[in-house]
């Protein structure tokens, strides 16, 4: 999913050109280059950054080098840190053999494996990706290739990445047996060689061998620089507290933020991946920085001026700051993911929202209406609604964001006996916050109606996957149409 | 249309009244079946002591039927799996096809590449075809209503039948019941397995699983359940008494061919059917169709 | 309470046989070592539910654990009714009704074998097929008017041979099924 859709972007009208490149190390170099590609100038942070404000393509920054403050305008920021390999050894395997254990980096250097038994861990210490499962699949393949015997343990098989699926199977048919964990197998003691034991998920038993030696990937960290800046902008983290927010809807160089860029991750896993993301962040800024005259047009929000209190609110909700400040608040266009929880959070209601799915709300608060309503996500499937028994009504919404208090009480007073509003999980959410605050409104208005003496089952909120038809159907407390 | 009969051994010796009512219907269609003396067991027993001698002796009957110059039509689900997929393992493994036809040599027979074996009720949908099939109906089964029992090797393995059916959610054998003028019933139950596979050596896991379709059936209000394998009649009909004791249930769920209930329909009379030899009747069945009426 | 032993408390892979999953490959199992574990085939077996201690997952993780011994020998591996529902919702092509069949055919050369077996080989090599058919058979049809069968051992004399051969020798091990005390795999 491109941040920024369409060509160029309408505001401001002539971006700056100027990128701030943070990091150090050869990733830095990387993409300082990448920046230039894009038609930037690559600008290095001195001293220590203390804001970043406005919207991408004329950000202000604010650095404070050695207790002075300076500010400037940059178009965009690169976050390029280089990961650094965790010292010491690994949880669970601090009893290991220093001879016995080795890195998948360290295997990469050995001459060919010999023949006996290999143990491979992966996945237990690094952050789970395609790249690094690919990493692993390679490394056993080169092992079996030896004549060895391969035991691999993992908690899951990410093989959604080009060729991942076909290394997997090879890796099986040659024979390696395929484990999944949650933790990797306990150490045992056997003198000359490595003792594992594990409880077997699919026989639920406990199962113990011995190999020659043991092999994992160690865990690459997010260096301290880039964690603080990721702090400092404002940044959805991913798991590991990195600057990509690990939702698939926005991978790297993609972060949370738009015009916030940050690199690197795919050097944890090869260098030809860090080129990747390298390539991606050249086509991104390219988009970014594009010049040109542009007038800024108004498709995705409409504001009444007047009305605004200038709280700043959805400014601050929005979860890509899309919305800046420029005498009075103004929209990257190009940037707004079409949630709607600017306009759901806007105290005034002032803001209103331009796209598709709004007309299907307004009609909705304008008629009166009786009986079970749903109001689902974008990403709901078709399916799942096909599936609804015949008088219940739905409604399609942007995203689940959208739903307000306000919202929940105007369709209860329409005349609804119960309103299910369905979203996808907040942990996948298109809009990274919608389906969350979709949680907390309902929650919120559950609390009155129980208060009131009303019954909270009235309103609900479902996190789903696209077809979990069941889950929706038990919130309806409906049975499936026949 | 010719094809040569294949009759395994089942069906030659304990389901008359299938042989009969399928032969009948057959002519009326202007398929002619052919008899071959030499074919004999299709193998199917043999495969879990040895998969290559079984596939040997499925071999040994294709090769007949190449002899004829014929495709294969039979009556047993059984059969009619074995021997697909005995075709098909043939067909694209040269060297398994060069061992199994050294062996056969022995016996002056070849298996040639490219038989193909229908199950009877599959040769009557794809090859007779649905028009024939409507034009052939004089009296429609008019208010009867029976449960399709699709069984296993009918349908699966999928690839080798040329998913010519959906093996999840199947239609060959309700539309065909339809055709009669009969109501397909739905007993709520995914097509399954009859058991019939075990009852030498697991009986009572046997009986279990038939008990589940002839309950459902009963359940479903059917008037009665439809076949289309021996081995499938041994379990739900043979059995049926045995299931009754062992489970301490009350059933009673008249057995049929489809071949008998579409022989009906073409009009021929109960007796041309073999309806002598089902052993659980539908009385009401019978009398509304007797003598032709 | 169960027949079919679930084997020793830990599982030790240095006792196990791991050229076992070669063996049953070879022996007709080919597409054994696609399994991932997803499940699919004993969500979708119907001798599951009603038989302890049966599933066409479990069996294939031990084969591919090596446990040779405990496979072979128990009548667990008998069970399976040949219905390919397994093989139809599997998502890799393993084919379990056919790992089914290698591994009853490898039990077999094994010594282990169910005691009805060796009966219909011989009933095949005399009469070419399971219930012969004579005369009192021949009236019955040509009352109906079906023409008549014959019943020829000949040809499947001579083909089965080689099996009744290796029977003959194996055979004298008494089988799981015989072991067996009460019912049938409830």
């Amino acid at each position: 999913m491109n941040l920024f859709r369409g060509e160029g972007h309408p505001l401001p009208l002539r971006p700056e050109k100027r990128v701030l490149v943070i990091g150090s190390g050869r990733v830095e170099e990387a993409a300082a280059e990448a920046v230039r590609r894009a038609g930037g100038e690559p600008v290095s942070l001195k001293g220590d950054l203390e804001g970043l404000s406005g919207l991408a393509g004329g950000f202000r920054v604010v650095v404070n080098h050695d207790g002075q403050r300076r500010t400037g305008r940059v178009g965009a920021v690169v976050l390029a840190g280089t990961p650094a390999p965790w010292p010491g050894p690994l949880q669970g395997l601090e009893e290991l053999d220093q001879g016995l254990g080795l890195s998948l980096r360290e295997l990469d250097r050995e001459p060919e494996a010999g023949s006996g038994r290999t143990a491979l861990l992966t996945g237990f210490w690094s952050r789970l990706s395609p790249d690094s499962f690919g990493l692993a699949l390679e490394a056993g393949l080169r092992i079996m290739a030896g004549g060895g015997l391969l035991f691999l343990f993992t908690p899951q098989a990410k093989v959604a990445g080009p060729g991942l699926e076909e290394l997997y199977r090879e890796l099986r048919l040659r024979g390696a047996v395929v484990t999944r964990l949650d933790r990797p197998p306990a150490l045992e003691p056997a003198p000359g060689k490595v003792g594992l034991r594990f409880l077997d998920p699919i026989l639920d038993q406990e199962v113990r061998l011995e190999v020659e030696r043991l092999v994992f990937d160690p865990p690459l960290g997010v260096p301290e620089e880039i964690r603080a800046a990721g702090l400092s902008l404002d940044l959805l983290a991913g798991p590991d507290q990195g600057p990509n927010p690990d939702n698939v809807l926005f991978p790297p160089p993609l972060t949370s933020r738009a015009g916030v860029f940050a690199v690197g991750r795919g050097l944890e896993v090869k260098d030809d991946r860090a080129g990747e993301e390298l390539e991606l962040l050249t086509e991104e800024l390219g988009l970014l920085l594009g010049s040109g005259d542009r007038v800024q047009t108004a498709t995705r929000l409409a504001s009444d001026r007047r009305q605004c209190a200038l709280c700043l609110t959805c400014l601050r909700t929005c979860p890509v700051q899309a919305i800046g400040w420029d005498s009075g608040p103004v929209v990257l266009e190009s940037a707004c993911l079409s949630c709607g929880q600017c306009a759901a959070v806007c105290p005034a209601a002032v803001i209103e929202p331009l796209w598709e799915e709004e007309e299907g709300l307004k009609a909705l608060l304008l008629e009166p209406g009786s009986g079970r309503l749903v109001l689902a996500c974008g990403r709901v499937s078709p399916e799942t609604l096909a599936r609804l028994p015949e008088g219940v009504r739905t409604v399609r919404l942007s995203c689940a964001g959208r739903v307000s208090p306000g919202v929940l009480l105007a369709l209860l007073g329409r005349g609804y006996g119960r309103v299910v509003v369905a979203a996808c999980h907040p942990g996948n959410c298109r809009s990274l916050t919608g389906s969350a605050r979709a949680g907390q409104v309902v929650a919120e208005v559950r609390d009155w109606l129980s208060s009131l003496g009303l019954p909270a089952s009235t309103v609900s909120y479902v996190p789903l996957a696209p077809h979990q038809h069941q889950r929706l159907l038990g919130a309806l407390g409906a049975e499936e149409k026949r | 249309m010719r094809a040569a009969f294949y009759p395994g051994c089942t069906v030659p010796v304990r389901n008359l009244n299938y042989e009969l009512a399928s032969r009948r219907v057959a002519e009326k269609l202007g398929l002619e079946l052919v008899d071959e003396p030499r074919f004999q067991c299709c193998g199917f027993p043999m495969k879990s002591l040895s998969i290559e001698d079984a596939l040997t002796l499925a071999g040994r009957n294709l090769a007949l039927g190449g002899g004829l110059g014929l495709d294969l039509v039979t009556l047993c689900s059984a059969c009619a799996g074995t021997l697909a997929e005995a075709a098909h393992e043939l067909d694209r493994n040269e060297e398994l096809r060069e061992r199994v036809n050294q062996r056969l040599k022995g016996i002056g027979l070849k298996y040639e590449p490219g038989r193909k074996v229908f199950h009877f009720v599959r040769y009557l949908v794809e090859e007779v075809g649905w028009e024939r099939l409507e034009a052939a109906v004089e009296r429609p089964l008019k208010g009867f209503g029976f449960v399709p029992h699709y069984g296993c090797h009918y349908l699966k393995p999928s690839e080798v039948m040329e998913r010519f059916d959906d093996p999840q959610r199947p239609r060959t054998l309700h539309r065909l019941i339809e055709l009669t003028g009969a109501r397909a019933v739905e007993d709520g139950r995914a097509p399954g397995c009859c058991g019939g596979g075990l009852l030498g050596s697991e009986e009572e896991l046997a009986n279990l699983l038939s008990a589940d379709r002839l309950l459902a059936a009963e359940r479903a209000g059917a008037d009665g359940l439809a076949l289309i394998c021996p081995f499938c009649n041994v379990m739900l009909e043979g059995q049926q008494k045995k299931i009754n004791k062992s489970l301490e249930l009350d059933l009673r769920v008249p057995i049929f061919f489809l071949p008998q209930l579409l022989g009906l329909a073409m009009g021929f009379s109960p007796s041309e059917l073999g309806f002598k030899l089902n052993r659980i009747k539908n009385k009401e069945l019978v009398e509304a169709f007797e003598d032709g009426t | 309470m169960s027949d079919h032993p679930k084997g020793p408390a830990v599982l030790d892979l240095d006792r196990a046989d791991l050229g076992f999953s070669q063996e049953v490959v070879e022996a007709g199992g080919g597409g054994l070592r696609n399994c991932y574990g997803c499940g699919a085939c004993s969500a979708f077996c119907p001798i599951l539910p009603k038989a302890e201690g049966y599933d066409p997952r479990r069996l294939i993780r031990l084969v591919l654990l090596g446990q040779r011994e405990l496979v072979l020998g128990q009548p667990l591996i008998w069970l399976c009714s040949t219905c390919y529902s397994c093989q139809e919702v599997c998502p890799q092509q393993v084919s379990f009704t056919e790992i089914s069949f290698a591994l009853k055919n490898l039990a077999v050369e094994a010594g282990f074998l169910p005691s009805g077996l060796p009966a219909q080989v011989d009933l095949l090599s005399r009469f070419g097929r399971l219930y012969e058919v004579g005369e009192f058979e021949n009236e019955k049809r040509a009352k109906l008017g079906l023409p008549p069968q014959e019943s020829q051992g000949g040809d499947y004399r001579s083909l089965l041979a080689g099996l009744a051969a290796r029977l003959g020798g194996a055979g004298s091990r008494p089988g799981p099924r015989e072991d067996k005390g009460g019912g049938g795999g409830s």
